[in-house]
Order: structure tokens, then C-alpha cells, then sequence
């Protein structure tokens, strides 16, 4: 495996979706389901028939994100 | 292997035009016991560890126990569950073939939140560059890197 390799780029995930949780077919070239909740986006994808896809949060349209850290 | 950052479309927010954000999110499939999930998660070199849904254990094949339970905060003072699992393999592809390593997994309490891929079993097994012009994360795994390459989706 070459460190050159590129993955194609991905479409930009239109407004409509923000804050919800959308499913890539496996080639990121489209989103086949959506939902608020992943669960529900999940299961909507399931139904389409599409064997390997992606689930993926997109952002807030209006908030911006910061990182995580662990406190035991 | 380099990745294209996810571009999102935003509206104007104080401090930040509207427009496009960029995010390095990776495509990382989850192996557990019983099942695998594939999904975007976000490269995050802040982040002390990698963080998943809820929903992920459940579909992989985990169950979440109060005795592995931890807690993660982000920016502010709110702090969420989290629960380690052991047992956790992760796969991340490029053309067809994969990655794959075992990795000590968070996941969170909630679903609300993207997959999180932070230092401790992900950053630290890479040489990574993050090209904010060119929107691309390169990775290399280093000599600390535990996997081997192996076939895409095999559980």
C-alpha cells in the first residue's frame, strides 16, 4: 500500500443535513439515508439494500465542535 | 494512504463565514465479537481516546458495564459516561484492502455525538499530516503500529 494512495473527494454534504446522521454508499459518492438519531438513519439505510455504507454526523450549522478527553 | 477531509456546508456563525467547514474524517470499519460497522470518524489529535455511538457496541456485538466506566469532557465543564471495551479490532481501508489492528475502544453514552479517533490506540500508531491547504490527511503507520493489512468488511 502506496502513502500516495488518495481516496476520492467526497461531495459536500448539503445544509439540509446538518445535525443529522446521514449514510455514504461505500464509494462516499452518495448519501442514501438520513435521520436526526442514528439508529433511525441506520435502519433506513439497512432498508435500502446497499451492503457496505457509512454512517456519518455531520456538524452543526451553526455551532462549532471541540475535542474530548477522559476523567476516570 | 491519504484521506479528503469531509467538506459540510455551514452558515455564517460569529468569528466564521458561511460556507464550506472541512473535517479529516476517516473511513473506519468496528469489528467486534459478532458484527461490524462502518463509519466516518473524526480524526481528532485532541481527543485523549477513541470514542464511539453507543449505538456501535450494541450492533458489533458488545455490552456496555457500569465497572469499565469512565468519563470524557470536552471544551466547558459537562462530563458524559463512557464505557472501555476490550476485544475491539479496527480496519481502515484504501483501495480495497484495509488496515486492520486491535484497539482499546470508548463508547459513549449517547449517540449524539461523531465518532472520535484520538491518541491512544489510533495517533499513536501513525505518522500523520494534516494539509489544511490541499484539505488531505496522510497517514503512515509507524513501528508502534500492531495490525497488518488484511481484506476489507472481514470480520
Amino acid at each position: 500500500m502506496s502513502v500516495n494512495q488518495t481516496v476520492k473527494e467526497i461531495p459536500i454534504v448539503p445544509l439540509e443535513f446538518a445535525g443529522q446522521w446521514i449514510a455514504w454508499n461505500e464509494d462516499h459518492s452518495k448519501i442514501i439515508a438520513s435521520a436526526k438519531h442514528l439508529p433511525e438513519a441506520h435502519q433506513k439505510a439497512l432498508k435500502t439494500g446497499e451492503k457496505h455504507f457509512w454512517m456519518s454526523k455531520v456538524p452543526s450549522s451553526k455551532d462549532f465542535f471541540g475535542g474530548a478527553a477522559i476523567h476516570s | 494512504m491519504k484521506f479528503s477531509y469531509s467538506p459540510f456546508s455551514r452558515e455564517h456563525i460569529v468569528g466564521a463565514r458561511e460556507g464550506i467547514i472541512y473535517k479529516p474524517t476517516l473511513p473506519i470499519i468496528v469489528h467486534g465479537p459478532t458484527g461490524t460497522f462502518g463509519l466516518d470518524a473524526l480524526a481528532d489529535t485532541g481527543s485523549d481516546q477513541i470514542l464511539f455511538p453507543r449505538y456501535v457496541a450494541s450492533l458489533v456485538g458488545v455490552s456496555l458495564g457500569q465497572q469499565n466506566s469512565a468519563h470524557v469532557s470536552g471544551v466547558g465543564e459537562k462530563r458524559m459516561p463512557i464505557f472501555f471495551v476490550d476485544g475491539i479490532e479496527l480496519s481502515l481501508q484504501s483501495d480495497g484492502q484495509a488496515y486492520r489492528w486491535p484497539a482499546r475502544v470508548w463508547f459513549s453514552d449517547s449517540d449524539e455525538m461523531p465518532a472520535l479517533l484520538g491518541h491512544i490506540d489510533f495517533l499513536q500508531f501513525f505518522t500523520s499530516t494534516f494539509d489544511g491547504k490541499t484539505h488531505e490527511l496522510a497517514l503512515e503507520p509507524n513501528k508502534e503500529f500492531p495490525g497488518k493489512l488484511t481484506d476489507l468488511w472481514k470480520r
